[in-house]
């Protein structure tokens, strides 16, 4: 069996080290992830905004750059959800249903509920819109999340709510884009966390953007790869 | 192509004080009540299924459905029309309006808004008055509704005060205008007051009108059946006050059968305002005699054709999409700019009245999918909304984005050249705010700091180290968790049905404005009706089967052919409209039925009715009645009565109750 790793374009180039968690989590639990060094972009920013040639293009080429691995693992919802729900209009490839969200990966296919990580606090939990609803990790992220040791993740009345981010909408329309996320972080804010997790980067980059405009400093924003990553690396 | 009409509006919007808060406020009120009903009906998932099943098929077989309606009313007296466009609904029902006098009464339409009808109406000279509560605020205050299912929901108790204090003379406390909000007791006394001050208003209105305009909710097809549902009693009045009834309908309304109709009622009453059902569900399938039908096209066939979305004609206008939508919540309908705000809207807008005043709309999203997940006949409404970018773009349309994208997609062709595109970020960074899409985003937000290094140069510097792939841990067979289909459902005792019954109906009157009362023998029954009827002058009470006039009643005393158990429900058969007038124009509503007419929901009570019906045994014209008339059109406060009896009291006896004889007893 073969485990491709796809590290999705921002993450790449604005989180590394969500990616290099990743292999962390992976590789501690005695798998051996591969990267495919010329793999880009989903293409999920020219299907949201309707250029369908460019984002069939994309699709595409990622399809016959993941075609060798029999499982591939991605520490995004929003990506994965794109390729599983979405490339199907798209192009017609077994890839597709071979993608899996890092935690649902962990917890539905290598029945890892425990990964002995520790990190000391409170948080919040963001799941991504995508990874909330169209693939649903909701479950296997919180089930992760609540093995960790010192952690406590707290409810807020926000925990379902989309940040605001929606890819190009957060530049088409940015006003209420923003709207969204203040919204969000209201009762986030309230809650007085240490953390606020989510699945996808994309979502923190967009809320982290907001928070560090407004000179605020906590909570610290984390992938939730980082979160069971962490206190892994002396094993 | 319109870029910039919404985002210009929803900017405006956003500006607007405190409206985030209101509309964030009511929606997600009706959110977390709607919730908390679903979470315990083990068949919501299986009804949404049939739901969309229901609508679906009426889509497929709509021609012959259309033709069997049309042959049905027809048949029976009514005039039917079909109006191509909006223009044309309009001069049918304007002329219609005026023929009778040009004082209208006008029930809550969305469908009437779409087509600009009110405009219409004026225009031609008619006195047109909104009923429902929320319509007649934003009657007043000149505005369009902001909401399917609530028009005013973007206004706060104190906003709808200066309104009627300005355009109705209400007496209002000053406190409204006070910086500091007042307490909630206080706020929500005022809330009832505004209730009754508009039912006050509109009691004259009601019993003057020439004209009564309704939309419609379902026409059932099989049955011939106009289906209306609401909480306020205004639809009874407008519908069986004035002379002559017009109903404005899309010709999507139309449904199969009255099994159909007992999945959506179910759903829609949920999904709208967060209830089991609505206070009235009329079902008009009778020989009015001077009823008008008036079915509209506006742009709907032309999309029963679109493969891909032809189910957008589906959507029973719930208006849960808008309620869970974050880009609603935090700009309202308005912003919009078009009759159907929200996900639906985005989708319905551009199709009604073209991409070219409304092209922007579908890109208005986050693509969150909260509308998907809650819509009750499961419309994809955000893969619908991706759809309908694809098709924009493919007309061609030229926005700031189209350059960096394309960019994107080139540099993406290849590992190496996206290597390239992240080590210039720095450099990007701090340019962006040159470009328009760098402005928007720096307009709010900080640009994510540049990383040390990529993964993809940390994965190629570590990866020499790293030994090749031998073996791996095995993994788990794929299982996705397939959905739980619940257990079967139960069959209820009797007893039971009853005890729900009960629960259900007094749960809908809070302080005793709803009442059951049991009794095993017909003589006590009646001794109990007759001293309810001493309490008022003889010609104060109404009673099913006498003459009634069109006037206010303190007392009406009706019987029920059946009661419904998990809505606490009664369903009143009737034969004419002028029958109803015990039910709606009364304080009190007695109704009297037998504890063995029990059913366990409004489906089987439906079917029933085609059976009834049928038969001949049953008329042309019923009503359910769940609970006092109410309204929570002003900032989702329960106000208790809108329009219809302020109290409902239900007598349950075996034995059969002459009501005939109350009166002559009495005598």
């Amino acid at each position: 069996m073969r485990l491709g790793l796809f590290v999705p374009c921002f993450v790449d180039s604005f989180y590394p080290s969500v990616g290099i968690a990743t292999v962390r989590i992976l590789e501690h639990l005695g798998f051996h992830p591969e990267y495919p060094e010329d793999q880009t972009c989903c293409g999920q920013p020219h299907f949201n905004a309707g250029k369908r040639d460019e984002a069939r293009d994309l699709a595409q080429r990622f399809c016959d750059v993941f075609r060798p691995y029999d499982v591939i693992v991605c520490p995004s919802g929003s990506c994965t959800a794109v390729v599983r729900c979405h490339y199907p209009e798209l192009v017609d490839s077994p890839v597709c249903a071979r993608v899996f969200e890092l935690c649902e990966f962990l917890v539905d296919r290598a029945g890892v509920t425990d990964l002995g990580a520790t990190l000391e606090g409170r948080a919040a939990l963001h799941i991504g819109c995508h990874a909330l609803r169209e693939i649903r990790v909701g479950r296997a992220t919180s089930t992760l999340l609540a093995s960790v040791k010192g952690l406590s993740v707290v409810e807020t009345s926000s925990d379902s709510w989309c940040c605001g981010f929606g890819g190009t909408f957060s530049v088409k329309f940015p006003e209420v884009s923003a709207a969204m996320g203040r919204r969000k972080l209201e009762p986030i804010l309230d809650a007085n966390v240490d953390y606020l997790i989510s699945t996808d980067s994309s979502c923190l980059m967009h809320l982290g953007g907001l928070l560090s405009r407004r000179g605020e400093t906590r909570p610290k924003l984390l992938h939730v790869a980082e979160v069971l990553a962490s206190g892994l690396e002396d094993a | 192509m319109s870029n910039h009409g919404f985002r210009d509006a929803s900017r405006a919007k956003l500006d607007e004080l405190g409206l985030g808060d209101k509309v964030h406020k009511a929606t997600l009120h009706t959110v977390r009540r709607r919730d908390q009903l679903v979470g315990p009906m083990l068949d919501w998932e299986s009804l949404r299924d049939r739901a969309r099943d229901a609508r679906l098929r009426a889509l497929d077989r709509h021609e012959d459905l259309l033709a069997s309606f049309m042959r049905v009313l027809e048949a029976r007296g009514v005039s039917i029309s079909l109006a191509k466009t909006s223009e044309e609904a309009c001069e049918i029902i304007a002329k219609l309006a005026m023929e009778a006098g040009g004082k209208v009464t006008k029930s809550k339409s969305m469908t009437s808004e779409e087509v600009g009808l009110n405009q219409a109406l004026e225009k031609a000279g008619a006195q047109v008055t909104e009923t429902d509560l929320g319509e007649l605020i934003v009657q007043l205050a000149g505005q369009s509704p902001s909401h399917v299912t609530a028009p005013a929901i973007h206004l706060s108790t104190e906003d709808v005060a200066r309104i009627f204090r300005d355009k109705l003379g209400m007496q209002v406390p000053p406190w409204i205008d006070d910086p500091e909000p007042a307490d909630p007791e206080t706020r929500n006394r005022l809330a009832r007051d505004l209730s009754l001050t508009a039912r006050k208003h509109l009691r004259e209105r009601f019993l003057q009108a020439d004209v009564g305009i309704s939309g419609a909710n379902f026409l059932v097809a099989e049955t011939g059946t106009v289906v209306l549902v609401e909480n306020e009693g205004n639809i009874l009045l407008t519908t069986a006050l004035p002379k002559r009834h017009i109903v404005l309908a899309g010709i999507d309304k139309l449904i199969e059968t009255e099994k159909d109709l007992g999945v959506l009622l179910r759903l829609l009453p949920v999904s709208a305002t967060a209830q089991r059902q609505s206070c009235y569900v009329s079902l008009m399938a009778d020989a009015h005699p001077d009823m008008h039908v008036v079915l509209l096209d506006h742009g709907r066939s032309k999309l029963m054709i679109d493969e891909e979305l032809r189910d957008l004609l589906t959507c029973i206008r719930c208006g849960a999409c808008m309620n869970v939508c974050p880009v609603y919540r935090n700009v309202g309908g308005h912003a919009y700019g078009g009759a159907y705000p929200g996900p639906i809207g985005s989708l319905l807008m551009p199709h009604l009245e073209g991409m070219d005043r409304f092209g922007d709309l579908p890109f208005a999203s986050s693509l969150c999918g909260a509308c998907t997940e809650t819509c009750p006949v499961r419309i994809p409404l955000h893969k619908h909304l991706l759809t309908m970018r694809a098709r924009i773009v493919e007309k061609g349309s030229s926005d700031s984005l189209a350059w960096p994208l394309r960019m994107a997609a080139s540099a993406m062709r290849k590992g190496t050249r996206m290597d390239r595109g992240t080590r210039l970020y720095p450099l990007a960074r701090k340019l962006a705010s040159f470009h328009p899409t760098g402005k928007a985003w720096l307009e709010s937000r900080e640009l994510p700091s540049p990383a040390k290094e990529s993964f993809r140069r940390w994965w190629h510097r570590e990866r020499l180290e790293r030994s090749p792939a031998e073996t791996q841990p095995q993994l788990e067979p794929v299982a996705r968790p397939v959905s739980d289909p619940g257990p079967e459902p139960t069959q209820y005792a009797h007893h039971d049905l009853l005890r729900s019954f009960q629960e259900r109906m007094t749960e809908l009157g809070p302080d005793g404005a709803s009442e059951v009362q049991i009794f095993d023998q017909a003589s006590v029954a009646e001794e109990f009706l007759r001293i309810r009827m001493e309490e008022h002058p003889a010609d104060r009470v109404a009673v099913q089967g006498e003459p009634t006039d069109k006037r206010e009643y303190a007392l009406g005393i009706t019987h029920a052919e059946m009661l419904i158990a998990d809505t606490g429900g009664v369903v009143i058969d009737m034969r004419r409209r002028v029958d109803g007038y015990p039910v709606m124009l009364a304080e009190t509503h007695i109704v009297v039925g037998r504890p063995s007419q029990i059913v366990p929901t409004v489906a089987h009570a439906l079917v029933a009715r085609a059976v009834k019906r049928k038969s001949g045994a049953w008329g042309d014209y019923q009503i359910i009645v769940t609970g006092p008339s109410r309204t929570a059109d002003v900032e989702k406060v329960l106000v208790i009565p809108a329009h219809g009896p302020r109290r409902l009291v239900v007598v349950l006896c075996e034995e059969p109750v002459d009501l005939g004889g109350l009166r002559r007893d009495r005598g």
